[in-house]
């Protein structure tokens, strides 16, 4: 089994790193993993996306990711200005970066979804980081929502790419996107 | 067992290097190969490596040094693919004959005369039989496996050849798996240090490689060659054997058989898109289909032995090609299988997909659609289509906004916000208007300006960009247009001060009559700020990282108005996107003086950058006029050899109110800063008294 | 790009395809002017990378399309008569 995750986000939100988070973090759990960030304009305003997978090496691909099972966004408009959701498997998982309550939130996507997180990760970056700099907050809430990941090893992630008091904060970040995500299982089933 | 990391297929290539401890590496940036060459970069400047490091002003000479270095007997490492590859070519063949056993990694791109920045081996198609052993990779942790084992293989007195490690650019080169990391002792243990049997240093030896050979004996050398190449196949196994032992990894030999055992079928692939082929047989396996794969790992020596065994079992061969051999109707490797098999008794038929062209990504399911289509060859024993090309529709591009638009250069760009070469671009355009012919060596120009040019902006070689202009200029003349139609080029400082300035120089020479305007961002923007020698000293780029032992780049930078005032052509200029009037003044001096056919007008522009000096996008205005206000960036003109110091302040400002505006200057001393402010006052000095002397002495 | 029914594969670039880039999707800033303060000296439209500006008669005429915020206009404008502001 393969997990294929796709990561959107403006520029200066973290989402390369996010990916590159992910392959570590599964990596400490023995999986296989590959990250891959989409090179475009690297522009400030501009939007991002990345790849990751994680699973088992006898079941990757190093083609093109076209049809995720989990969705992180990243950037709580970015649903106004563009389908997020193109691809994303029937079932699908999302884990959105957003102020609003989930039973609100998840309407701004057009897709058959088994589980959905909203988390408004800005809010606790800046409080918790003193930059609106979501991600590690929303792997915490991933990990959570999506089950494929533990807080742990995320954290031992963050380690080994922070230092000292950004290590630590970062790390408490991802365990409050845990704890603070708001979860709404929507229906059964694999994906 | 060592350390494991994630990271991407460059960095593993430059831990192997790093692990290898090579001794001398020449560089030049390029897409998407560069980050090799700024992670080693790195290790140096942070003390982590012991190695000459060559920041090259192109790769010809590039691989020039390479050669010269592993001549003297240093284990020698560099990294290049496509236009950089293409350019090395007539030293790619020396390396082979002077038998230096160097290790290239090539984060394989496409060579361009389709432009992209996306994988695919039309760039190594070229190179591929001049004598190197050829190494394909599918994994980042085999990228770093293979780094070591080339060397040791290339080093081995029964081979002592140069090597290329081929690596898919993006699906390896930027992408991040895990990966191991061996033990420098280990690695130590297992590869000694390079022992050059013939270094051509006369105080260690005293025997040197030549490749004068009389006539009478080429085809003699081109059959021991060949040999060389069969008997380095011996070593591969060997080397990647004793590897396996010493790190517990192994990849098979030259090919890996995947669900070979009893198939009816194969399909024949190399490197990253392997992986989604193992898939796509996999998928059909569970669907009763007997059908297997198998992964070229070395193409250069062909591994004749091993595709005969697997041509015995199997009823038909399905070979995936990334390049095509235009003129043959089919791919690379499909000619390199098809011509192995031809005098086998009963082979079987062979087919060829070409796929993955320019990067164009190939999926599951196109290798699946490959694999039915092997299956159905295998089932009828008929070929209905020998080659068939895997083709991929695309989303439209963004339609263009039209406009009532008067100027030469319509609004909007993919350029940086707040990019200064766009101010610039926007005035040279509302001079010259779209009657214009732009030259356009590789830079952050190419991208953003193209898709909004009224006037015709063509795409140079990065050597030649000043030779392709000559040759537009000779033809306009010649039909009676030189006056007609302006030339001019629009480069950046790498294709003027550095791979571009043999060519300009050489039309400077001969007079040609066009305008050559450099934006100069001072580095190699485009691939991600590399220093050119028209980076000021003391600044931080990629390749002359602030580390440990480094501290920013140690040269001067090159005095571009004093080579062309050498060359004594008629106009000569610096300008600045602050002084607009002086700029547009500058532009048109120089479209009068070329249109009246006497001869070279240079104007060298400086473009503060915000996003490779690291400054608020904001202040691009204003950190040019800072840097004429401090003397930093004089605006001078050569006008037939009268110097002429544009704008003088009375008192220039302190060079600190200009560096303090950028953070690649942040990690400067107060020493440092000291001579930089002696540097432009001594350079202003200069002005000065060139400005009393009247004309240049030797115009 | 287009292609030429005479020139099978040959790749070119008309100019009357070419036009504008709408880039306005990067901005999170927008610039403002303030007409009072203009002096309408026309620096902003000189200096627009993009050139978002050009210069009417009541003063600088702002196509948004064109706009990335990058804020150089009123970085250097010398009436400090234009303020970026966040996009809604």
């Amino acid at each position: 089994m393969v997990e294929e995750i796709r990561l959107h986000g403006m520029g200066g939100q973290g989402v390369v790193a996010a990916g590159e988070l992910i392959a570590i973090a599964a990596s400490y759990e023995g999986k296989f993993c590959r990250a891959v960030p989409m090179y475009g304009s690297a522009r400030r305003g501009a939007p991002v996306l990345s790849f990751a997978q994680i699973g088992e090496e006898s079941e990757a691909t190093r083609s093109m990711i076209y049809h995720p099972g989990y969705l992180l966004v990243m950037d709580p408009t970015m649903p106004e200005a563009m389908d997020v959701t193109v691809g994303l498997k029937e079932g699908g998982v999302i884990v959105f970066n957003t102020p609003k309550p989930a039973a609100e939130a998840v309407k701004a996507f057009k897709a058959d979804l088994s589980r959905f997180g909203a988390l408004n990760a800005t809010v606790l970056a800046e409080e918790l980081l003193g930059r609106p700099i979501p991600n590690t907050a929303m792997l915490g809430a991933f990990a959570r929502v999506t089950g494929l990941l533990k807080v742990a090893s995320l954290q031992k992630a963050v380690e080994k790419r922070f230092t000292d008091r950004l290590a630590d904060l970062n790390k408490e970040a991802v365990e409050k996107g845990y704890e603070g995500v708001e979860v709404l299982h929507l229906k059964e089933g694999r994906h | 067992m060592g350390e494991f990391d994630v990271m991407a297929g460059n960095k593993a290539v430059a831990h192997g290097a790093r692990l290898a401890r090579v001794e001398v590496v020449p560089v030049f940036p390029i897409t998407p190969q560069t980050t090799i060459v700024e992670y080693v970069a790195d290790f140096i400047a942070d003390g982590l490596l012991d190695a000459e490091y060559i920041q090259s002003e192109g790769e010809h000479s590039c691989l020039g040094m390479a050669v010269g270095a592993s001549l003297t007997g240093a284990r020698t490492f560099t990294a290049t693919c496509s236009q950089g590859l293409a350019y090395m070519h007539e030293v790619v063949a020396q390396a082979t004959s002077y038998r230096t056993p160097l290790v290239m990694a090539v984060a394989n791109r496409t060579l361009g005369w389709y432009w992209s920045i996306g994988p695919d081996y039309t760039d190594v198609m070229p190179e591929i039989n001049l004598g190197w052993i050829q190494s394909f990779v599918e994994s980042n942790q085999e990228a770093l496996d293979m780094t070591l084992q080339l060397y040791k293989v290339a080093e081995d007195r029964r081979v002592m050849l140069p090597a290329m490690l081929n690596l898919d650019g993006f699906y390896l080169s930027y992408s991040q798996e895990r990966v191991e990391l061996p033990e420098q002792e280990a690695v130590d243990e297992w590869l000694p240090p390079y022992e050059a049997p013939f270094p051509i240093d006369p105080t260690v030896g005293d025997s040197w490689s030549t490749n004068l050979v009389p006539q009478r004996l080429h085809t003699t050398y081109r059959r021991l060659l060949e040999e060389v190449l069969r008997d380095s196949e011996a070593v591969i196994r060997e080397v990647g054997e004793g590897f396996a032992t010493a790190f517990g990894r192994g990849y098979g030999g030259l090919v890996e058989r995947y669900r070979c055992d009893d198939a009816d079928s194969v399909l024949v692939t190399m490197g990253s898109m392997t992986t989604a082929a193992r898939r796509a047989v996999d998928r059909l396996r569970a669907g009763g289909e007997r059908i297997g794969l198998v992964k070229l790992r070395f193409m250069r020596p062909f591994p004749h032995q091993e595709l005969a065994e697997i041509a015995g079992q199997v009823d038909a061969i399905g070979v995936v090609d990334r390049a095509v051999l235009h003129g043959t109707g089919g791919g690379l490797a499909f000619a390199d299988v098809k011509s192995s098999l031809y005098n086998l008794e009963d082979g079987p038929p062979v087919v060829n997909f070409v796929a993955g062209m320019g990067g164009d990504d190939i999926s599951i399911d196109d290798f699946q659609a490959m694999g039915r289509s092997v299956l159905r060859t295998a089932e009828t024993g008929r070929i209905d289509q020998e080659v068939r090309y895997i083709e991929h529709e695309a989303p439209p591009p963004p339609e263009p906004v039209k406009l009532d638009w008067d100027q030469p250069v319509y609004p909007g760009s993919d350029g940086c916000a707040g990019c200064g070469s766009s101010i610039i671009f926007r005035h040279l355009m509302k001079v010259l208007g779209e009657e214009t012919i732009v030259i356009n060596p590789p830079s952050c120009a190419t991208i953003n300006y193209n898709p909004v040019s009224k006037a015709p902006m063509i795409l140079a070689n990065y050597a030649a960009g000043a030779a392709f202009e000559t040759g537009v200029y000779r033809a306009l003349r010649k039909k009676g247009k030189a006056d007609k139609v302006y030339l001019t080029s629009f480069s950046g400082d790498g294709g003027t001060v550095d791979i571009g300035l043999q060519s300009i120089s050489a039309a400077a020479e001969r007079g040609e009559s066009f305008i050559w305007v450099c934006y100069d961002n001072e580095a190699y923007m485009n691939t991600g700020v590399q220093r050119s020698s028209s980076t000021p000293m003391f600044a931080h780029t990629t390749s002359t990282p602030v580390g440990e032992v480094w501290r920013g780049k140690p040269q001067r930078r090159k005095d571009m108005v004093m080579i062309m005032a050498a060359h004594r052509i008629p106009y000569i200029a610096t300008a600045s996107l602050a002084y607009l009037p002086d700029l547009e003044r500058k532009f048109r001096r120089a479209a009068e003086v070329t249109r009246a056919g006497r001869g070279l007008a240079y104007i060298h522009v400086q473009q503060p950058c915000a996003t490779g000096w690291y400054f608020p996008e904001e202040k691009t205005v204003e950190v040019a006029r800072l840097a004429v206000q401090t003397g930093a960036w004089p605006l001078v003109e050569v006008e037939d050899g009268l110097v002429k110091l544009n704008i003088k302040p009375r008192e220039l400002k302190p060079i600190g109110d200009y560096l303090k505006l950028q953070r690649r200057f942040r990690h400067l001393s107060e020493e440092q800063i000291s001579l930089l402010q002696e540097e432009v006052n001594r350079d202003w000095e200069r002005w000065l008294s060139l400005e009393r002397l009247g004309k240049l002495p030797w115009y | 790009m287009s292609g030429d029914e005479t020139v099978k594969g040959v790749i070119l670039l008309r100019r009357k395809d070419l036009g504008g880039r709408d880039v306005a999707s990067w901005r999170v800033y927008k610039p403002v002017v303030d007409g009072e303060k203009c002096v309408k000296c026309g620096l902003c439209a000189g200096y627009c990378p993009e050139a978002a500006i050009t210069m009417g008669e009541e003063g600088p005429v702002l196509d948004l399309r064109f706009c990335k915020g990058c804020g150089v206009c009123a970085n250097e404008c010398p009436a400090k008569a234009i303020a970026m502001e966040k996009e809604a």
